[in-house]
């Protein structure tokens, strides 16, 4: 009875989702790529794809879109099953009303730009004319007003992929996917572009879905992060409750908040504190740490780099257990220096999952 | 330093460009003179252009340019419609057995065309083996136009085949795809972005196919001659070796053969380099082929079916004759034996010193053209300057469209010169210069793309590191280009042991090789004899090369994954 109740419960939730996949599996022959995924996501929400590569983010991504079939699971788009194995169904990716972005640009070189940007529309069936002023106006909103009817070879990387951006919006599709749209692109072009993402999706009232390696890009794009490791989410959440509580080791070290330490080497290194009962492993962020006299401390670190950022220095130290740790300091400390650092109870992160070696 | 080097690369272009001269210029230059001055091979410059009138207007050139043309377009059209279906299903679909069809697609190129013709008529010829099995006879459609034209479709559709089907797969992956998420369907797909953008790489495959066409000797011969259907290279042939020998024809002809394909070859050159996207570089997706579904039966048929006919009919033809104690015995049982093999292995026609001769010959060749290759290869993509990169360039492409029959023609007009103090006419060196000459184009292009794709900062890194020049190039260069060197060298083995128009025209009397062997056997020998060596030096110029290439995949392998760890 409550198993039928929360099946209906959920069967709903994803009926109202723009995107939503249910016990999701992929295969191919003895290799599981994909190994039970449910993820849901709100209309003119965004969701970011978080994962080291091969974790399976842009499988998932080529799952939604139709390029790839699922081996078992469900796929929903706005509110409608796309792909079903078990029923055999399975939408084509023509018929899901998808936009996507991809890493490579993808522009067909044998069409101008603004061909490119209309082809989606051309599709629908809509004439010549209409066409062109719909994919002028989504040019327009990229900036790229003036580059109509030149080949895509002949623009850089980022205004290739800007024209990828207003192909996908050109169809007036509700939800678009970004597969890695900026990782070919240089670091300032980045920044700017997550910006002006950022800016369009609101905008339009998109709903969005990123697949990305990159944590300030997802953090700065998404409403909420969905982490991957090895064909799995092992964590779904707000940025911000990412950071403050990740819900393992791994995703601790993944997301780089700071050394993580084995119980053991807590109890070693943290002298002075009681390590609660079930613990197995606890995260030091490095935003809760302050640097401050060896004499006012137990807790001690030595310098083994420092970088001048610009703005602040970046020290690599080394705790006392061997594990290393990176946070920003105001002025330069030499290498090999020993100092102390500071960081109240409450700020540390216990876990009752161990840390893998 | 860099003065020293510049030295050395000047010494080494100077040389490569001069042995291009010899090996390449000069028969050609000979034939243009022979067209102009009837009388040059008495040494003579007397009577210019007498001839070209005459010739230009007789009915054979125009007849044979016709017919050369005529042949080319059908042989193009019909390998076209074979091939590009069987390509879209193979790139775009998924096909039981792929890589197995692709392989069994590539046995046609291992077969000499004249071998498989010789295999056809076998078997479509009156009381053949076609109407022997089944009581049809196809006598009359072999030996007539659609007849040529489908035996050398047969021969040449895979060149179509691996074109399209790796654009097509290429393009499925990276830009058809996409289209599909943007609201195309499958047709729209296809029509809008994979072919479109196919269009150049298939275009270019097509022309090859056709310049291959019109430089083919053995089938138009084999053939044509049944229905006194000639063509231009058969035409030569004919000017060369019947009474009354015209050389200033032969000539003429060649020059318009090597016009037709200058144009084919330079036309396919600049579809591709010309197409201004790349569509097959890129990162690499796998592409995600759909299901044949209720197609699969048809599509396996179809593909069995063109294997069946393009390798199996043919390849059964030459192995049941090289069986049969007599020809008149037909397919029988108790007709069937090894006597054939056995007498090869006497030797008393003469079987095991032709291919003896062939695989000695073929050896040298691919030696001398290798190393041909490697010094052309070093001076146009590592040496400084531009005028003789560009002539170098071009000399070792002229080849390409030289057919066979026309090399031979100039390698006689130039060294039978009675200027000539010395020269290798009537003897083997004769021979290894018509095959280096016919055969460089391939090492060549090998080599080179093989040097452009070795980064020069590998190079400039072996520098920094304290390498000399000369250590680089042997550290660094050598063990990069080595295996496309030696897959050019094994091509360069496998064709010219079994070339046939070249040698039949310049051999030394008394000397046979595999194809005059053969050919000669065919004419008015023992057929089963020649048919038994034609197998033997298929199995022998296919499984040694495959051999030795794969072992030489697995060795780079294991080096890699070793460097890798």
């Amino acid at each position: 009875m409550l198993a039928n109740l929360k099946e209906t419960n959920l069967r709903a939730a994803h009926e109202d989702a723009a995107l939503a996949v249910r016990s999701l599996r992929l295969s191919y022959g003895p290799a599981e790529i994909l190994r039970g995924i449910d993820l849901s996501l709100a209309p003119g929400k965004a969701l970011a794809l978080l994962g080291p590569s091969g974790s399976g983010k842009t499988t998932l991504l080529r799952v939604l879109a139709g390029l790839e079939a699922p081996s078992a699971g469900e796929v929903f788009v706005h509110g409608g099953c796309v792909a079903a194995p078990a029923r055999g169904l399975f939408l084509p990716p023509e018929r899901r009303k998808l936009g996507m972005v991809f890493q490579d640009y993808a522009l067909w070189p044998h069409m101008s730009v603004a061909q490119n940007v209309g082809f989606p529309l051309e599709m629908q069936g809509i004439g010549r004319a209409e066409r062109l002023s719909r994919a002028q106006a989504a040019l327009a909103r990229v900036g790229l007003e003036a580059m109509g009817d030149r080949r895509p070879s002949a623009l850089s990387g980022g205004q290739q992929q800007r024209v990828g951006i207003a192909r996908a919006i050109a169809s007036g599709a509700r939800t678009v996917l970004f597969d890695e749209p900026l990782s070919n692109l240089d670091r300032e072009l980045r920044e700017s572009m997550v910006d002006e993402i950022a800016g369009l999706v609101a905008d339009l009232g998109l709903t969005a879905l990123y697949v990305t390696h990159d944590h300030s890009e997802a953090f700065s794009l998404a409403d909420e992060v969905a982490i991957l490791r090895e064909g799995q989410i092992v964590q779904a959440a707000p940025p911000e409750i990412l950071v403050d509580r990740p819900a393992n080791p791994w995703v601790a070290e993944f997301l780089r908040l700071g050394a993580v330490l084995s119980a053991d080497a807590a109890r070693a290194v943290l002298r002075d504190l009681a390590v609660p009962q079930m613990a197995k492993a606890v995260l030091l962020p490095r935003r809760d740490i302050r640097i401050c006299g060896t004499s006012e401390t137990s807790l001690r670190a030595r310098v083994l780099r420092c970088l001048f950022r610009g703005d602040d220095y970046q020290l690599a130290l080394a705790l006392p257990d061997g594990s290393e740790i990176q946070i920003s300091a105001a002025s330069r400390i030499a290498p090999g220096q020993e100092i102390g650092l500071h960081i109240a109870p409450e700020a540390l992160r216990w876990f009752d999952i161990p840390k893998r070696p | 330093m860099a003065e020293r080097r510049a030295a050395v690369s000047g010494v080494t272009t100077a040389l490569t460009t001069a042995a291009l001269i010899v090996v390449v210029a000069l028969p050609f230059v000979f034939i243009v003179l022979q067209a102009i001055f009837p009388d040059i091979g008495a040494g003579s410059f007397s009577r210019p252009f007498e001839h070209l009138g005459a010739v230009l207007k007789s009915e054979d050139f125009a007849t044979q340019s016709a017919n050369s043309l005529i042949l080319g377009a059908g042989v193009v059209l019909t390998s076209a419609l074979i091939a590009t279906p069987l390509a879209a299903i193979r790139a775009l679909y998924r096909l039981p057995g792929a890589l197995i069809w692709d392989l069994l697609f590539l046995v046609p190129f291992m077969i000499p065309p004249y071998i498989a013709t010789l295999g056809w008529v076998l078997s479509l010829q009156p009381a053949g083996y076609l109407q022997q099995l089944t009581g049809i006879n196809l006598a009359g459609f072999l030996f007539s136009l659609p007849g040529i034209v489908f035996v050398m479709a047969m021969h040449t559709f895979p060149v179509i085949y691996f074109a399209a089907s790796r654009s097509f797969a290429a393009i499925g992956a990276r830009y058809s795809d996409v289209s599909r998420v943007f609201g195309a369907g499958p047709g729209r797909a296809f029509w809008r972005i994979t072919l479109p953008l196919a269009t150049p790489a298939v275009a270019a495959s097509l022309l090859l196919v056709f310049a291959m066409t019109i430089e083919e000797y053995g089938t138009p011969a084999v053939l044509g001659a049944r229905f006194d259907f000639d063509v231009l290279v058969t035409g030569i042939d004919t000017s060369l070796s019947d009474w009354p020998i015209d050389l200033p024809k032969a000539a003429l002809l060649s020059l318009a053969l090597i016009a037709l394909s200058l144009a084919a070859f330079g036309f396919q050159r600049r579809i591709a380099t010309a197409r201004d996207f790349d569509v097959v570089g890129g990162k690499s997706t796998r592409a995600p082929q759909r299901n044949l579904g209720i197609w699969r039966g048809p599509a396996l048929t179809l593909f069995a079916l063109v294997a069946f006919v393009s390798t199996g009919f043919p390849l059964l033809a030459i192995l049941a004759t090289a069986l049969s104690r007599t020809i008149s015995g037909g397919l029988k049982p108790s007709n069937m034996g090894f006597e054939n093999f056995r007498a090869i292995m006497t030797d008393s026609s003469g079987a095991l010193s032709a291919m003896g001769t062939s695989f000695g010959l073929g050896l040298v060749a691919a030696i001398v053209a290798g190393f041909f290759g490697i010094a052309i290869a070093y001076v146009t993509t590592r040496g400084g300057s531009g005028r003789g990169r560009s002539l170098i360039d071009a000399l070792a492409m002229l080849p390409n469209a030289a057919p066979g029959v026309v090399v031979a023609l100039g390698l006689i007009l130039l060294w039978n010169q009675p200027a000539l103090p010395v020269t290798p006419y009537n003897t083997l060196g004769i021979l290894v210069l018509a095959y280096v000459c016919i055969l460089l184009p391939q090492p060549v292009r090998y080599t080179v793309a093989a040097f452009q794709q070795v980064n020069p900062s590998l190079e400039a890194a072996a520098r920094v590191h304290g390498a000399s020049a000369t250590r680089t190039a042997w550290r660094v260069l050598v063990p990069l280009v080595a295996p496309s060197v030696l897959a050019a060298m094994l091509l360069v083995f496998t064709v010219a042991a079994r070339e046939l128009v070249a040698s039949l025209l310049v051999a030394p009397v008394g000397t046979d090789t595999i194809g005059t062997y053969v050919w000669r056997q065919f004419d008015q020998g023992s057929i089963g004899e020649g048919m038994a060596v034609a197998f033997l030096t298929i199995i022998a110029t296919t499984l040694v090369p495959l051999g030795i290439l794969s072992a030489l995949r697995k060795v780079e392998r294991s080096g890699s994954s070793a460097t890798n760890l």
